[in-house]
């Protein structure tokens, strides 16, 4: 389309299509004539028809004026020239006419589409300025919606040569929207060849407003009818239905509106309703809209009333073209008027009906009225009026006959009703009296009354007072009953009731009395609580009243039960009215009167502190479930491990039996040790292991061990025990009761050991201890019996030895006396050595002698004071010093020790005694005695001299028997002075020892136990020392 | 008194201690008096008369020297026959022994024994005790026989043993 979009430096040659234009021009031209007459023509008779004639005449005369055709191009080339110019004036002239003529711009372009000619009216559609002719850029004032469409096809139109209109739409400046209608036409030569484009250009925009108004209407009443609810239809003037709304075909339930179309509408209604349509159809044909209800059921049949209306429409001239009709589906207001007429009439033959009901009312009114009468009168209770003064005014018979009167004339009127009430009362009425009068509503009273004869009666007195309209007081309506006899019932039954429920009330438990219709009539002071009121207000309540609705729905099938005769007995959770929760056990007993049930007694006894207790209980439990639980799987774990433990014993087996001695639990331990497998064991006597052979010689022993073992807690066996096999093992068996933590005996436990090698080994170990001590007996008496011998030996020694001693030393003495002055020196010397030898043995026979007894005696323990004894002893050899200087230095604290004090200073007479006696030859003697103590030992006592000493190498024979390490010829002694000296430290458990430096002295210390001696074995102890040591 | 009447009786089986014996109390004034038997046998037969004594002249003796250790019949029988005769049982009797034995010494005191003397080896010591028994012989044959007792307790035989 750039092609109609002269490049801005591309120049129009004008001459280039010149020739070949002029023919289709001269076409035109002649088109453009005729239509210039057209609208001359056109012009006059608008002229003719303002009245007036047109003012531009020159343009008339141009345009009658001109030899056509001419063609453009001349007429631009005669610019210069006055004809062309005239030719160029007549064309333009022409064109201007054609303008003017009709609202349409011309234009023309060359073959290329570039625009050769515009005119002013084209101009003026686009509002375009001349000067910017002929580079106008027309395409920029399309709509852009149009202008693919437009230059698509302005393109074509180029390209084909063919003669194309379009209409589109164009923006002029300040934005005004022109809708116009452009048409081209090639212009051919006379090969028929385009030479240029001849274009029309219409301003169709008043049109197309006029279009789219109309547009807008038709839908907005297309809108409105097919949103109408209403069944709209269109009829020709035939009444065939031309078009139908959507909805019309819901409404009349046409599925498609094709079926119905061109059909008679009238056909659509039952005879009533077609004749309606047909007349409202024909009224509507008249101009006159008509409307009709009628019924008529829809194509499917459905039952429908409608209202119709139908008008006409009409043409511009008022004829009527077409029919609407309207109907509206009034079907529900149609039912409901009618349900509203049903309802009409039912309601008046109704008042019909009540209007005759009342007439009878009436008169059983009336007649009530007359049996009322009567009944006021013979009524079992008196009735009577009385006005404000108390007079009587009316009074039945019955109260007449009570208070002694025949006839009501003797009372109405005359009578005041305080002459008939006993004195004690009147206050009482004149106080109900005055209450009445202020309005007040009046209780029953029990009032004495006063009959005429003097006599009394209680009734009870019932009083309303009667107003006039103004409230003013007319009088009271009284009745009288005489409750005399009720009276003194009432008194009986109250005291009784009374009497029951003193009982009742002291009783905890909730009680009540209900009739078969479940209503309360007694109820003791605890049941009240459920009203929180006096137990007689609960009287004559039904227990719906009283009891929670749902505690009364669960207990309806057991009071159903109960009023069947049936007690039942049941825990149930109740509140009380104030909240308060508690558990009962509910009884419903039923009570049979003459054998019928007559009610049922409820009974609720309070168990909520039970119940909170079993509550806690149950926690208890639970708890302790919980932690049974959990034992029991600390006891399944120990149970495993101790099943374990016991299947793998090997030298041992177990068994398990219940109180009675039943095993209970045969482990594989006892399977493997005797042979027996549970089968055969379980739920046996354990006696059978004693005696297979003999099951109940067994279970008499057994039945004794199980009763030492729940004695003593168990008991233990040593026996040979019988394996399955027949072999035989010697069993160490323990047998243990085993009790619960209450000491309650659980069973017992049976633990074997097969002990069959040890037994022997036992027995081999008794056999050699036998013998063993057989021979200990043998030595013993062999001992003994040495040890008589020694004694007889001691004996033979103190007794034969020293008679010869005795006889060599007497007749020595003799023979030295027998010999006197005849001896000589020599034989005197001989004499003196024998004596001396002889007394020498005597002293060694002596000191072994008493060597012998020591070992023999008893010691005799007693406190024996150190210090006392050693100062004794040091006094009695210091007695006779021979002239020597001894330093004697004594501890000045010696102790006090146990032993036998003649023994000991024996020890010390002998110690001290060496100490002087082997210090003889210093100058100075120093003889030292000292102690210690030592915890283990006991108490050391030490004695040192400065004496000659000993050699150590000898100090083991110091202590022997006649063993001397010294001559004889130096020191005197018979070698049994520490031998003895020993013997008695050693019978006091004690011991001794020396130590010695030969030439400087010695020393020779001996300990005793703090305690004393022991008690060693006396049979050793009474054994004489053996003679070499 | 007669001349047997104030004789002492030595029973002594060793003929070495009865001359010994019989030596020292003749050294205190008591030759001749001393009759000798050398076992308990002759000593029991003497007193009671019996096989080669049923002849003897005299009444029995004031006084026994008794040795322990005799054949046949040892010193402590011959006391208990001696303390357990009726006719018997007054004469006092000296235990006269080589034995320093304290169980023949509770023997014999438990037999009746009047007194104790272990003979000392030593001849002068063996004089010296045997001055006591003649003493002991004075001292009964001057007083009555039931103050004998007493009288040697009181003239200390006791310190012999």
């Amino acid at each position: 389309m750039s092609a109609l979009f002269p490049p801005k430096d591309s120049r129009l040659d004008a001459s280039r299509t010149e020739a070949s234009t002029s023919a289709r021009e001269r076409a035109l031209l002649l088109e453009v004539e005729t239509l210039r007459a057209e609208n001359l023509h056109l012009r006059r008779n608008y002229a003719q028809h303002m009245g007036g004639s047109l003012h531009e005449g020159a343009s008339s005369d141009l345009s009658f004026r001109a030899e056509l055709p001419l063609s453009l191009e001349l007429a631009l080339d005669a610019d210069r020239n006055s004809p062309v110019a005239a030719a160029q004036l007549e064309y333009e002239a022409l064109f201007v006419a054609l303008g003017s003529a009709f609202p349409i711009g011309i234009f023309r372009t060359d073959q290329a589409g570039l625009l050769t000619h515009v005119d002013a009216r084209l101009q003026e559609i686009f509002a375009l300025d001349k000067r910017e002719f002929p580079n106008f850029g027309w395409l920029d004032r399309v709509h852009p919606d149009d202008l693919p469409r437009v230059q698509d096809h302005w393109i074509r139109g180029i390209a084909t040569g063919e003669s194309l209109s379009v209409e589109f739409r164009l923006i002029r400046p300040g934005n005004e929207t022109v809708h116009v209608l452009a048409r081209n036409s090639p212009l051919r030569d006379k090969d028929g060849n385009v030479t240029s484009q001849l274009g029309f250009i219409q301003d169709i925009t008043p049109m197309r407003v006029l279009e789219a108004e109309a547009r807008i209407k038709d839908e907005l009443n297309r809108q409105i009818i097919a949103s109408s609810p209403d069944c709209t239809k269109v009829l020709d003037l035939e009444g065939r239905v031309v078009q139908m709304t959507a909805q019309g075909c819901r409404l009349v339930e046409v599925d498609d509106f094709e079926q119905v179309r061109m059909g008679p509408w009238t056909e659509w209604w039952p005879d009533d309703g077609a004749q309606l349509a047909v007349g409202s159809i024909a009224s509507a044909r008249r101009g006159e809209g008509a409307r009709f209800v009628a019924y008529g059921p829809t194509f499917k049949g459905t039952p429908k009333w409608w209202d119709t209306m139908v008008t006409p429409i009409c043409d511009i001239h008022g004829q009527p073209v077409m029919l609407l009709a309207v109907s509206r589906d009034i079907t529900e207001q149609h039912l409901q008027q009618e349900s509203i007429q049903r309802f009409n009439a039912e309601l008046e033959s109704a008042v019909q009906q009540r209007t005759e009901e009342l007439a009878e009312a009436k008169d059983r009114i009336y007649s009530a009225l007359r049996e009322a009468q009567v009944a006021y009168n013979q009524a079992p209770c008196g009735y009577h009026s009385v006005d404000a003064r108390g007079l009587y005014v009316l009074i039945n018979q019955t109260e007449l006959n009570w208070l002694g009167y025949e006839n009501r004339s003797e009372v109405v009127g005359k009578k005041h009703f305080r002459e008939h009430v006993q004195p004690a009362y009147l206050d009482e009425v004149l106080e109900r009296l005055q209450r009445l009068l202020r309005g007040e509503t009046l209780e029953a009273a029990e009032i004495g009354m006063l009959r005429r004869d003097g006599t009394g009666f209680i009734g009870l007195l019932n009083t309303t007072a009667v107003l006039d309209e103004q409230g003013r007081f007319l009088r009271t309506n009284n009745t009288l009953v005489d409750i005399t006899g009720r009276k003194a019932a009432e008194v009986a039954l109250a005291a009784q009731r009374n009497f029951l429920q003193t009982i009742t009330s002291s009783v905890p438990v909730q009680l009540a009395f209900f009739d078969t219709r479940l209503i309360c009539r007694f109820a003791n002071a605890s049941y009240a609580r459920w009203l929180g009121g006096p137990p007689e207000q609960l009287v004559g309540l039904h227990l719906s009243q009283i009891a929670r609705p749902q505690d009364l729905e669960a207990a309806r099938p057991r009071l159903e039960g109960a009023l069947a005769g049936v007690a039942q007995r049941f825990e149930g959770e109740r509140v009380f009215p104030d909240g308060t929760v508690f558990y009962a056990t509910i009884d419903y007993t039923p009570y049979r009167l003459d054998g019928e049930v007559a009610g049922l007694f409820i009974q609720m006894l309070d168990i909520t502190e039970r119940k909170l207790i079993e509550e806690r209980v149950s926690n208890l439990n639970e708890d302790l479930e919980g932690r049974i639980r959990e034992r029991s799987n600390e006891l399944l774990e120990a149970e495993q491990r101790f099943r374990l433990m016991v299947d793998n014993l090997r030298d041992y087996c177990i068994f398990f039996m219940d109180a009675d001695g039943l095993i209970t639990d045969w482990t594989d331990s006892a399977q493997r040790m005797d042979g027996y497998s549970p089968t055969q064991m379980l739920g046996r006597h354990y006696g059978v292991l004693f005696d297979p052979a003999n099951p109940e010689h067994g279970r008499v022993r057994a039945d004794q061990m199980l009763r030492l073992a729940a004695s003593r807690g168990q008991h233990e066996l040593h026996n040979w025990h019988m394996r399955k096999d027949g072999t035989q093992y010697w069993s160490h068996s323990v047998l243990i009761a085993l009790r619960d933590d209450s000491g309650e005996l659980r069973g017992f436990a049976k633990i074997n050991r097969d002990m069959t090698d040890a037994k022997r080994l036992d027995d081999l170990m008794r056999n050699i201890n036998d013998e063993l001590e057989n021979r200990v007996v043998e030595r013993t008496e062999q001992l003994i019996a040495a040890n008589k011998d020694l004694e007889s030996f001691s004996y033979s020694v103190s007794h034969d030895l020293r008679s010869p001693l005795r006889h060599i030393s007497s007749f020595v003495s003799l023979l030295e006396e027998h010999m006197g002055s005849q001896c000589d020196e020599v034989s005197a010397r001989y004499l003196n050595t024998i004596g001396n030898s002889a007394r020498h043995m005597s002293q060694l026979i002596d000191g072994l002698l008493a060597f012998s007894r020591l070992g023999r005696a008893a010691v005799n323990v007693t406190p024996v004071d150190f210090q006392l004894l050693v100062e004794a002893v040091v006094a009695q050899i210091g007695h006779d010093t021979e002239g020597r200087v001894v330093d004697w230095v004594i501890a000045p604290d010696l102790p006090v020790v146990q032993g036998d004090a003649l023994l000991l200073r024996e020890v010390w007479a002998n110690l001290l005694g060496n100490a002087y006696k082997y210090s003889r030859p210093r100058e100075r003697s120093r003889i030292e005695v000292g102690w210690s103590v030592d915890p283990v030992v006991g108490y050391t006592f030490f004695v040192r001299d400065n004496g000659v000493g000993f050699d150590t190498k000898y100090a083991q024979k110091l202590f022997g028997v006649f063993q001397r390490l010294h001559r004889a010829s130096e020191f005197e002694g018979t070698g049994i002075g520490l031998a003895l000296t020993r013997r008695i430290i050693e019978r006091h458990s004690g011991s001794i020892w020396a130590e010695s430096d030969l030439g400087t002295g010695s020393v020779f210390y001996f300990s005793l136990p703090f305690e004393g001696p022991g008690f060693s074995d006396s049979s050793l102890d009474s054994m004489p020392a053996p003679l070499e040591s | 008194m007669s001349k047997n009447a104030d004789a002492i009786l030595l029973v002594e089986d060793n003929p070495d201690d009865a001359e010994l014996t019989k030596l020292a109390l003749s050294r205190h004034g008591l030759d001749g008096r001393v009759t000798h038997v050398s076992d308990g046998m002759q000593a029991l037969d003497y007193l009671h008369r019996r096989n080669g004594f049923t002849n003897r002249s005299g009444s029995n003796p004031v006084l026994v020297l008794l040795d322990l250790k005799m054949p046949l019949l040892d010193g402590i029988g011959v006391l208990r026959e001696i303390k357990g005769s009726d006719l018997l049982h007054n004469i006092p009797v000296v235990v006269l022994t080589s034995s320093t034995e304290p169980s023949d010494l509770l023997r014999a005191y438990d037999a009746g024994t009047n007194a104790y003397i272990a003979k000392p080896t030593e001849f002068s010591q063996f004089l010296s005790a045997m001055k006591h028994v003649c003493e002991f012989w004075i001292n009964i044959n001057q007083t009555a026989p039931q103050t004998v007792n007493a009288t040697v307790r009181n003239t200390g035989f006791g310190d012999l043993i």
